[in-house]
C-alpha cells in the first residue's frame, strides 16, 4: 500500500470509528434523557376553580415536613438579617439560653399569625367566594378566615386582639395577598423566641406554582418589635389524597408538668402577691 | 357475682369523683393561668410592696405598657395615680429604672426612683421587679410581681 492509500485508509477508519463513537454517546444521551423524563414525571398543573381561580384546596392537604426557622427563610440574600430591636434581641438571646422552654406552642397555645404555616403540622384550605378559611391539624385545632369580600383591614386599635388576628385578602393575578392586624401578644413569631407586639401586621403571599407545591411569603411589620419590615419564604409541599388527623396537643402534656421557671418553681405554682410580704 | 357488680362499681365511682372533680379543677387552673411570656417583657400590672424597713412596707400597683417604643405606666392607678415620668431599660442587665414624683404626707411631692432588675423574664405569673428605691431622702427596697 502506497503512502496516499495508507493515509486514506486511515482516514477512513477514524471516520468511521469517530461516526460508531458519535452514535453511542447520542443514544446513550438519549436514554438518559428518556430516563429522566420517566423519573420525573412534569409536575402536575395548577388546580383552578370553574372561575379560573386558583384553587388552594382540593383532594389533600398541605404538610409542612418541619419546625420552620424563620432566621433561615429571610428574603433578600445571605446578608438579610432579623432587624431586631434591642429588647426584641435580648428576649431573642434569652429564649436561646434556657432551650425555649417558654415557648407558648409548648403551652398548647396556638402559633398564630405567620408561625402557624411554618409549624409542622397539615394544613387545608376551604375556599369559598367570600372568605377563605384555613383549618389546621396542630396549634390547638385552630382555623384562621380570610375575608374576601373586598372589606379594608380594620384600624388593630378597633379590633379585639387575637391569636390570628383579622385578616383580609385578595387575587393578585394567582396570587392571594392576605394583610391581617389586630394579633394578641400571646405568641412568638417563631419557635426560638422572636418576639411580637400588638403593632403586629403581617402581608402575607400564597402561590402554588403547581399542585404540590405552596410558596409562602410572609412580611412581618412590627414596629414595637423591629426596626424595619422583614420577609421569610418557603414552600409546602401538598399530600394528595391525605385527611388531617385529630391531634390534641393538650393531653398528656407532660411537658407542662415538669416545667420549672428560672427560679427552679414549678412553672403553674401561682403565688398570690401576699407571697412577696415581708415576714413579720 | 354478677350482682355485686353495679355496687363495686358505685363505690369505684363515689372514690373516683372527687378525684376526677379534683383533677378537673386542678386542670382547669392550669390552663387558666398557661401562659408564657410574649410581647415586650415589661408590659403588664404589677403588685408588690416597698418601704425602708421590713417593718415599714406599703403595697404598690405598678401598671406598665410599651408604647411607640417607650416605656410608660402608671404608679398606684386610681384616684392617688401617679404617671411614670422616666423609664429606662438597660435589656444587657434587664435593669428597669422608673422615675415619678409621688405626694409625701406633708402634701407636697418628692421625687421616686426604683432601681430594679428584671427576673424570670419567661414565667408569666411570677415574674419580678426588684431592687431599690428613692422617694425623697428617704431609701429602701421594693420588690414587685406580674399580675
Amino acid at each position: 500500500m502506497s503512502p496516499i492509500e495508507r493515509t486514506l485508509a486511515l482516514l477512513s477508519a477514524t471516520g468511521l470509528v469517530s461516526m460508531s463513537v458519535t452514535a453511542t454517546v447520542v443514544h446513550a444521551q438519549q436514554k438518559a434523557a428518556a430516563e429522566h423524563t420517566a423519573a420525573k414525571p412534569l409536575p402536575a398543573p395548577t388546580p383552578r376553580l370553574a372561575d379560573g381561580t386558583v384553587d388552594l384546596g382540593g383532594d389533600g392537604i398541605w404538610s409542612q415536613p418541619w419546625i420552620t426557622d424563620f432566621g433561615k427563610q429571610l428574603v433578600g440574600g445571605p446578608n438579610a438579617k432579623v432587624p431586631f430591636l434591642p429588647w426584641t434581641k435580648a428576649m431573642f438571646d434569652y429564649n436561646a439560653d434556657n432551650k425555649v422552654v417558654y415557648d407558648p406552642e409548648g403551652f398548647c397555645l396556638p402559633p398564630g399569625g405567620p408561625r402557624m404555616f411554618g409549624t409542622p403540622y397539615p394544613a387545608q384550605f376551604i375556599q369559598q367566594p367570600k372568605r377563605i378559611i384555613v383549618i389546621f391539624e396542630g396549634g390547638a385545632h385552630v382555623w384562621r378566615e380570610i375575608h374576601m369580600d373586598g372589606r379594608p383591614l380594620p384600624k388593630r386599635e378597633d379590633i379585639n386582639p387575637t391569636y390570628f388576628g383579622y385578616s383580609v385578602g385578595h387575587w393578585e393575578g394567582d396570587t392571594l395577598v392576605v394583610e391581617a392586624t389586630g394579633f394578641n401578644e400571646k405568641t412568638w413569631l417563631n419557635f426560638n423566641g422572636t418576639m411580637h407586639t400588638d403593632q403586629l401586621r403581617t402581608i402575607e403571599k400564597f402561590t402554588r406554582p403547581t399542585r404540590d407545591t405552596l410558596h409562602y411569603e410572609a412580611t412581618i411589620i412590627d414596629p414595637g418589635a423591629y426596626s424595619e419590615p422583614w420577609t421569610v419564604a418557603w414552600d409546602i409541599p401538598w399530600t394528595a389524597g391525605a385527611e388531617l388527623a385529630e391531634y390534641i396537643c393538650q393531653e398528656n402534656n407532660q411537658f407542662l408538668l415538669k416545667l420549672k421557671d428560672d427560679f427552679g418553681k414549678p412553672f403553674f405554682e401561682d403565688l398570690p402577691v401576699e407571697h412577696l410580704s415581708p415576714k413579720p | 357475682m354478677l350482682a355485686s357488680r353495679p355496687s363495686a362499681n358505685r363505690s369505684i365511682i363515689t372514690v373516683l369523683k372527687p378525684i376526677a372533680a379534683l383533677s378537673g379543677l386542678l386542670i382547669t387552673l392550669t390552663l387558666g393561668t398557661a401562659a408564657a411570656q410574649a410581647g415586650h417583657p415589661v408590659k403588664g400590672s404589677w403588685s408588690g410592696y416597698w418601704g425602708p424597713s421590713e417593718a415599714q412596707k406599703h403595697r404598690i400597683l405598678m401598671m406598665l405598657d410599651w408604647q411607640n417604643n417607650e416605656i410608660v405606666g402608671t404608679f398606684n392607678p386610681g384616684p392617688s395615680a401617679v404617671k411614670v415620668e422616666k423609664a429606662t431599660l438597660d435589656v444587657a442587665t434587664w435593669t428597669l429604672t422608673l422615675e415619678a414624683h409621688m405626694p409625701t404626707q406633708s402634701g407636697g411631692t418628692a421625687r421616686y426612683v426604683t432601681t430594679g432588675k428584671l427576673e424570670n423574664l419567661g414565667s408569666w405569673n411570677n415574674r419580678r421587679y426588684s431592687g431599690t428605691y428613692e422617694f425623697g431622702q428617704e431609701r429602701g427596697t421594693f420588690i414587685v410581681a406580674l399580675n
